[in-house]
Protein backbone atom coordinates (compact mmCIF):
# COMPACT_ATOMS: atom_id res chain seq x y z
CA UNK A 1 0.00 0.00 0.00
CA UNK A 2 2.69 2.39 0.86
CA UNK A 3 4.91 1.29 -1.83
CA UNK A 4 2.13 1.73 -4.38
CA UNK A 5 1.64 5.39 -2.93
CA UNK A 6 5.41 6.02 -3.64
CA UNK A 7 5.06 4.48 -7.12
CA UNK A 8 2.68 7.35 -7.66
CA UNK A 9 5.16 10.31 -6.08
CA UNK A 10 8.01 8.80 -8.16
CA UNK A 11 5.52 8.61 -11.68
CA UNK A 12 5.00 12.55 -10.64
CA UNK A 13 7.91 13.58 -9.87
CA UNK A 14 9.54 11.55 -13.09
CA UNK A 15 7.06 13.58 -15.08
CA UNK A 16 8.58 17.04 -13.48
CA UNK A 17 5.73 17.08 -10.38
CA UNK A 18 8.44 18.75 -7.68
CA UNK A 19 5.38 19.02 -5.25
CA UNK A 20 4.80 15.30 -5.58
CA UNK A 21 8.67 14.77 -4.89
CA UNK A 22 8.30 17.04 -1.42
CA UNK A 23 5.83 14.33 -0.19
CA UNK A 24 8.64 11.77 -0.79
CA UNK A 25 10.90 14.09 1.08
CA UNK A 26 8.69 14.41 4.00
CA UNK A 27 7.43 11.15 4.24
CA UNK A 28 10.96 9.55 4.60
CA UNK A 29 13.29 12.30 5.85
CA UNK A 30 13.24 11.67 9.32
CA UNK A 31 14.17 8.04 8.65
CA UNK A 32 17.27 9.13 5.97
CA UNK A 33 18.30 11.69 8.81
CA UNK A 34 18.66 8.77 11.17
CA UNK A 35 20.59 6.92 9.78
CA UNK A 36 22.83 9.38 8.23
CA UNK A 37 23.54 11.12 11.57
CA UNK A 38 24.18 8.01 13.02
CA UNK A 39 27.47 7.17 11.21
CA UNK A 40 27.90 11.19 10.39
CA UNK A 41 28.11 11.56 14.30
CA UNK A 42 27.25 15.67 13.87
CA UNK A 43 23.79 17.35 13.30
CA UNK A 44 25.19 19.70 10.82
CA UNK A 45 26.86 17.35 8.67
CA UNK A 46 24.20 15.28 8.83
CA UNK A 47 21.30 17.87 7.31
CA UNK A 48 23.73 18.62 4.54
CA UNK A 49 24.32 14.51 3.99
CA UNK A 50 20.65 13.97 3.83
CA UNK A 51 19.88 16.62 1.43
CA UNK A 52 22.54 15.43 -0.82
CA UNK A 53 20.76 12.23 -0.75
CA UNK A 54 17.52 13.09 -1.73
CA UNK A 55 19.36 15.15 -4.64
CA UNK A 56 20.90 12.07 -5.51
CA UNK A 57 17.57 10.50 -5.29
CA UNK A 58 15.80 12.89 -7.51
CA UNK A 59 18.82 12.33 -10.36
CA UNK A 60 18.85 9.16 -10.31
CA UNK A 61 14.85 8.32 -9.88
CA UNK A 62 14.70 6.74 -13.42
CA UNK A 63 17.31 4.07 -13.04
CA UNK A 64 14.80 2.94 -9.77
CA UNK A 65 13.54 -0.45 -10.32
CA UNK A 66 9.91 -1.59 -8.41
CA UNK A 67 11.58 -4.99 -7.67
CA UNK A 68 12.57 -3.23 -4.08
CA UNK A 69 10.68 -1.21 -1.59
CA UNK A 70 11.55 2.66 -2.67
CA UNK A 71 12.04 2.82 1.29
CA UNK A 72 15.10 0.15 0.99
CA UNK A 73 16.34 1.24 -1.97
CA UNK A 74 16.68 5.17 -0.48
CA UNK A 75 18.29 4.17 2.82
CA UNK A 76 20.65 2.24 0.79
CA UNK A 77 22.29 5.50 -0.73
CA UNK A 78 21.42 7.11 2.49
CA UNK A 79 23.60 4.48 4.46
CA UNK A 80 26.55 4.60 1.45
CA UNK A 81 26.32 8.29 1.56
CA UNK A 82 27.27 9.00 4.96
CA UNK A 83 29.92 6.28 4.84
CA UNK A 84 31.76 8.28 1.86
CA UNK A 85 31.17 11.52 3.70
CA UNK A 86 32.47 9.93 6.82
CA UNK A 87 35.17 8.81 4.71
CA UNK A 88 35.84 12.10 3.34
CA UNK A 89 35.78 14.02 7.29
CA UNK A 90 37.48 10.70 8.71
CA UNK A 91 35.39 10.58 11.57
CA UNK A 92 36.08 7.84 14.24
CA UNK A 93 33.96 6.10 16.19
CA UNK A 94 33.35 5.65 19.59
CA UNK A 95 34.81 2.49 20.48
CA UNK A 96 32.33 0.76 23.78
CA UNK A 97 34.43 -1.38 26.16
CA UNK A 98 32.11 -4.88 25.75
CA UNK A 99 32.74 -5.62 29.43
CA UNK A 100 29.66 -7.25 30.89
CA UNK A 101 28.26 -6.08 34.06
CA UNK A 102 26.92 -9.36 34.91
CA UNK A 103 25.41 -8.87 37.95
CA UNK A 104 21.56 -7.60 36.31
CA UNK A 105 19.58 -9.77 34.63
CA UNK A 106 18.13 -8.27 31.54
CA UNK A 107 14.82 -8.49 33.41
CA UNK A 108 16.46 -6.52 36.36
CA UNK A 109 17.45 -4.00 34.04
CA UNK A 110 14.18 -3.77 32.20
CA UNK A 111 12.27 -3.29 35.48
CA UNK A 112 14.62 -0.66 36.40
CA UNK A 113 14.55 1.16 33.33
CA UNK A 114 10.83 1.15 33.73
CA UNK A 115 10.80 3.01 37.34
CA UNK A 116 13.22 5.67 35.50
CA UNK A 117 10.94 8.99 34.06
CA UNK A 118 10.53 9.47 30.38
CA UNK A 119 13.51 11.77 29.62
CA UNK A 120 15.82 9.66 32.09
CA UNK A 121 14.74 6.74 29.83
CA UNK A 122 15.41 8.81 26.79
CA UNK A 123 19.03 10.13 27.94
CA UNK A 124 19.92 6.27 29.12
CA UNK A 125 19.05 4.74 25.46
CA UNK A 126 20.51 7.75 23.47
CA UNK A 127 23.66 7.36 25.50
CA UNK A 128 23.48 3.70 24.90
CA UNK A 129 23.03 4.28 21.14
CA UNK A 130 25.52 6.91 20.88
CA UNK A 131 28.39 4.48 22.00
CA UNK A 132 27.72 1.87 19.24
CA UNK A 133 29.97 1.81 16.54
CA UNK A 134 27.82 3.66 13.76
CA UNK A 135 27.02 0.31 11.11
CA UNK A 136 25.38 -1.56 14.25
CA UNK A 137 23.72 1.89 15.46
CA UNK A 138 22.39 1.94 11.90
CA UNK A 139 21.64 -1.94 11.71
CA UNK A 140 19.91 -1.09 15.41
CA UNK A 141 17.84 1.44 13.90
CA UNK A 142 16.46 -0.33 10.63
CA UNK A 143 15.49 -3.41 12.89
CA UNK A 144 13.98 -2.22 16.18
CA UNK A 145 12.38 1.12 15.05
CA UNK A 146 11.96 1.24 11.77
CA UNK A 147 10.78 -2.60 11.32
CA UNK A 148 12.71 -3.79 8.60
CA UNK A 149 13.57 -7.05 8.00
CA UNK A 150 16.53 -8.86 8.20
CA UNK A 151 16.99 -9.09 4.11
CA UNK A 152 15.93 -5.25 3.78
CA UNK A 153 18.74 -4.90 6.38
CA UNK A 154 21.44 -6.85 4.63
CA UNK A 155 20.53 -4.68 0.99
CA UNK A 156 20.89 -1.59 2.85
CA UNK A 157 24.11 -1.88 4.38
CA UNK A 158 25.71 -4.27 1.91
CA UNK A 159 26.26 -6.90 4.40
CA UNK A 160 25.37 -10.82 4.44
CA UNK A 161 22.17 -11.88 6.22
CA UNK A 162 24.33 -13.98 8.33
CA UNK A 163 26.43 -10.52 9.17
CA UNK A 164 23.53 -8.95 9.62
CA UNK A 165 22.37 -10.97 12.17
CA UNK A 166 25.84 -10.89 14.07
CA UNK A 167 25.92 -7.32 14.12
CA UNK A 168 22.41 -7.24 15.37
CA UNK A 169 23.68 -10.00 18.35
CA UNK A 170 26.51 -7.61 18.64
CA UNK A 171 24.54 -4.43 19.02
CA UNK A 172 22.17 -5.46 21.88
CA UNK A 173 25.17 -6.94 24.03
CA UNK A 174 26.43 -3.60 23.79
CA UNK A 175 23.65 -2.12 24.53
CA UNK A 176 22.80 -4.01 27.47
CA UNK A 177 26.33 -3.35 29.03
CA UNK A 178 26.17 0.15 28.30
CA UNK A 179 22.81 0.17 29.97
CA UNK A 180 23.63 -1.68 32.70
CA UNK A 181 27.22 0.11 33.56
CA UNK A 182 24.25 3.25 33.74
CA UNK A 183 22.33 1.43 36.18
CA UNK A 184 25.39 -0.04 38.46
CA UNK A 185 26.38 3.82 38.35
CA UNK A 186 23.14 5.11 39.21
CA UNK B 1 32.52 -13.84 26.10
CA UNK B 2 29.05 -14.02 28.11
CA UNK B 3 26.00 -14.21 26.42
CA UNK B 4 23.71 -11.96 28.74
CA UNK B 5 21.50 -10.16 25.97
CA UNK B 6 18.27 -8.25 25.47
CA UNK B 7 15.13 -10.03 24.31
CA UNK B 8 14.11 -8.59 20.98
CA UNK B 9 10.79 -7.55 21.99
CA UNK B 10 12.87 -6.01 25.58
CA UNK B 11 15.00 -4.03 23.43
CA UNK B 12 12.03 -2.83 21.34
CA UNK B 13 10.36 -1.46 23.83
CA UNK B 14 13.00 0.01 25.30
CA UNK B 15 14.17 1.72 21.56
CA UNK B 16 10.85 3.26 21.87
CA UNK B 17 12.07 5.94 24.59
CA UNK B 18 14.78 6.85 22.14
CA UNK B 19 14.93 10.39 20.86
CA UNK B 20 14.04 10.20 16.85
CA UNK B 21 16.60 12.21 15.55
CA UNK B 22 14.98 15.06 13.41
CA UNK B 23 16.30 17.45 10.72
CA UNK B 24 15.63 21.31 10.83
CA UNK B 25 12.30 22.30 10.09
CA UNK B 26 13.74 24.06 7.16
CA UNK B 27 15.16 20.74 5.68
CA UNK B 28 12.47 20.26 3.25
CA UNK B 29 12.73 24.20 1.50
CA UNK B 30 16.69 24.19 1.31
CA UNK B 31 16.52 21.11 -0.33
CA UNK B 32 13.73 22.35 -2.86
CA UNK B 33 16.28 25.10 -3.33
CA UNK B 34 19.05 23.25 -4.06
CA UNK B 35 17.19 20.53 -6.28
CA UNK B 36 17.63 21.04 -9.92
CA UNK B 37 15.72 22.52 -12.10
CA UNK B 38 15.05 20.15 -14.60
CA UNK B 39 13.01 16.93 -13.90
CA UNK B 40 14.57 14.00 -13.83
CA UNK B 41 16.30 11.72 -16.72
CA UNK B 42 13.57 10.10 -18.37
CA UNK B 43 14.42 6.44 -19.60
CA UNK B 44 14.41 7.69 -23.38
CA UNK B 45 16.96 11.16 -22.61
CA UNK B 46 18.90 8.83 -19.80
CA UNK B 47 20.55 6.97 -23.12
CA UNK B 48 23.88 7.95 -23.18
CA UNK B 49 25.81 9.87 -26.04
CA UNK B 50 27.72 6.56 -26.66
CA UNK B 51 24.69 4.92 -27.01
CA UNK B 52 23.27 7.01 -29.43
CA UNK B 53 26.40 7.00 -31.32
CA UNK B 54 26.24 3.04 -31.45
CA UNK B 55 22.46 2.95 -32.39
CA UNK B 56 23.23 5.45 -34.87
CA UNK B 57 26.22 3.09 -36.38
CA UNK B 58 23.24 -0.15 -36.12
CA UNK B 59 20.64 1.82 -38.05
CA UNK B 60 22.96 3.09 -40.60
CA UNK B 61 24.68 0.06 -41.12
CA UNK B 62 21.12 -1.57 -41.92
CA UNK B 63 19.59 1.28 -44.04
CA UNK B 64 23.05 1.12 -46.27
CA UNK B 65 22.29 -2.66 -46.22
CA UNK B 66 18.78 -2.45 -47.40
CA UNK B 67 19.39 0.02 -49.83
CA UNK B 68 22.36 -1.37 -51.07
CA UNK B 69 20.12 -4.89 -51.58
CA UNK B 70 17.70 -2.87 -53.09
CA UNK B 71 20.26 -1.56 -55.54
CA UNK B 72 21.15 -4.74 -56.49
CA UNK B 73 17.87 -6.72 -56.97
CA UNK B 74 16.09 -4.28 -58.90
CA UNK B 75 18.97 -3.45 -60.87
CA UNK B 76 18.58 0.52 -60.14
CA UNK B 77 20.75 3.00 -62.26
CA UNK B 78 21.14 5.33 -59.30
CA UNK B 79 23.35 7.51 -61.58
CA UNK B 80 19.94 7.98 -63.58
CA UNK B 81 17.98 7.98 -60.44
CA UNK B 82 18.83 11.29 -58.99
CA UNK B 83 19.38 13.40 -62.25
CA UNK B 84 16.08 12.30 -63.33
CA UNK B 85 14.05 12.71 -60.10
CA UNK B 86 16.10 15.61 -58.28
CA UNK B 87 16.27 17.59 -61.19
CA UNK B 88 12.44 17.03 -61.83
CA UNK B 89 11.65 19.08 -58.39
CA UNK B 90 10.73 22.69 -58.12
CA UNK B 91 13.72 25.22 -57.82
CA UNK B 92 14.27 24.73 -54.32
CA UNK B 93 14.62 20.69 -54.74
CA UNK B 94 16.79 21.73 -57.31
CA UNK B 95 19.31 23.98 -55.62
CA UNK B 96 19.47 20.87 -52.62
CA UNK B 97 19.49 18.26 -55.47
CA UNK B 98 22.64 20.07 -57.15
CA UNK B 99 25.33 18.52 -54.83
CA UNK B 100 23.60 15.10 -55.99
CA UNK B 101 23.76 15.64 -59.79
CA UNK B 102 27.60 16.33 -59.56
CA UNK B 103 27.94 13.58 -57.03
CA UNK B 104 26.44 11.37 -59.54
CA UNK B 105 28.15 12.93 -62.57
CA UNK B 106 31.15 11.77 -60.54
CA UNK B 107 31.34 8.52 -61.61
CA UNK B 108 34.02 6.55 -60.05
CA UNK B 109 31.99 7.29 -56.78
CA UNK B 110 30.38 4.01 -55.53
CA UNK B 111 26.68 4.15 -55.27
CA UNK B 112 26.62 3.34 -51.74
CA UNK B 113 27.94 6.52 -50.89
CA UNK B 114 25.53 8.34 -51.94
CA UNK B 115 23.08 6.05 -49.83
CA UNK B 116 25.40 6.53 -46.82
CA UNK B 117 25.04 10.62 -47.21
CA UNK B 118 21.85 10.35 -47.64
CA UNK B 119 21.36 7.71 -44.37
CA UNK B 120 23.41 10.23 -42.36
CA UNK B 121 21.07 13.30 -43.20
CA UNK B 122 17.98 11.08 -42.29
CA UNK B 123 19.56 10.00 -39.17
CA UNK B 124 20.93 13.33 -38.46
CA UNK B 125 17.10 14.72 -38.96
CA UNK B 126 15.47 11.96 -37.01
CA UNK B 127 17.89 12.34 -33.59
CA UNK B 128 17.37 16.25 -34.14
CA UNK B 129 13.33 15.89 -34.05
CA UNK B 130 14.12 13.54 -31.16
CA UNK B 131 15.59 15.57 -29.19
CA UNK B 132 13.67 18.78 -30.11
CA UNK B 133 10.26 16.37 -29.17
CA UNK B 134 12.15 15.99 -25.36
CA UNK B 135 13.04 19.49 -25.23
CA UNK B 136 9.40 20.59 -25.75
CA UNK B 137 8.01 17.54 -23.40
CA UNK B 138 10.78 18.84 -20.54
CA UNK B 139 9.61 22.18 -21.37
CA UNK B 140 5.88 21.70 -21.26
CA UNK B 141 5.76 20.32 -17.56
Amino acid sequence: MENSGDNILIEQTLNGNTVAFTHLVNRYKAMVFAIVVKVVLNKEDAEECAQDVFIKVYQALNTYKRSAKFSTWLYRIAFNAAISHKRKKKISAVELNETIYQTLTDDEIFCKFETWNDNEQRKAIDKAIEHLPPDEAVIITLFYMDEKSVDDVAFITGLSQANVKVKLHRARKKMYAQLSKLMEVI
Amino acid sequence: MNDINFTDDKLREMLRKATVAEPSANFTDTLMQRLPTSKPASQLSHITRLQWVIISIIAFAVFCGLCYSAVVIFNINLKNWFTVNLSALSDIVTVIAKPFKLLSEWGTIPHYSITAGVAALVLLTADLLIRRHLFNKQQTH
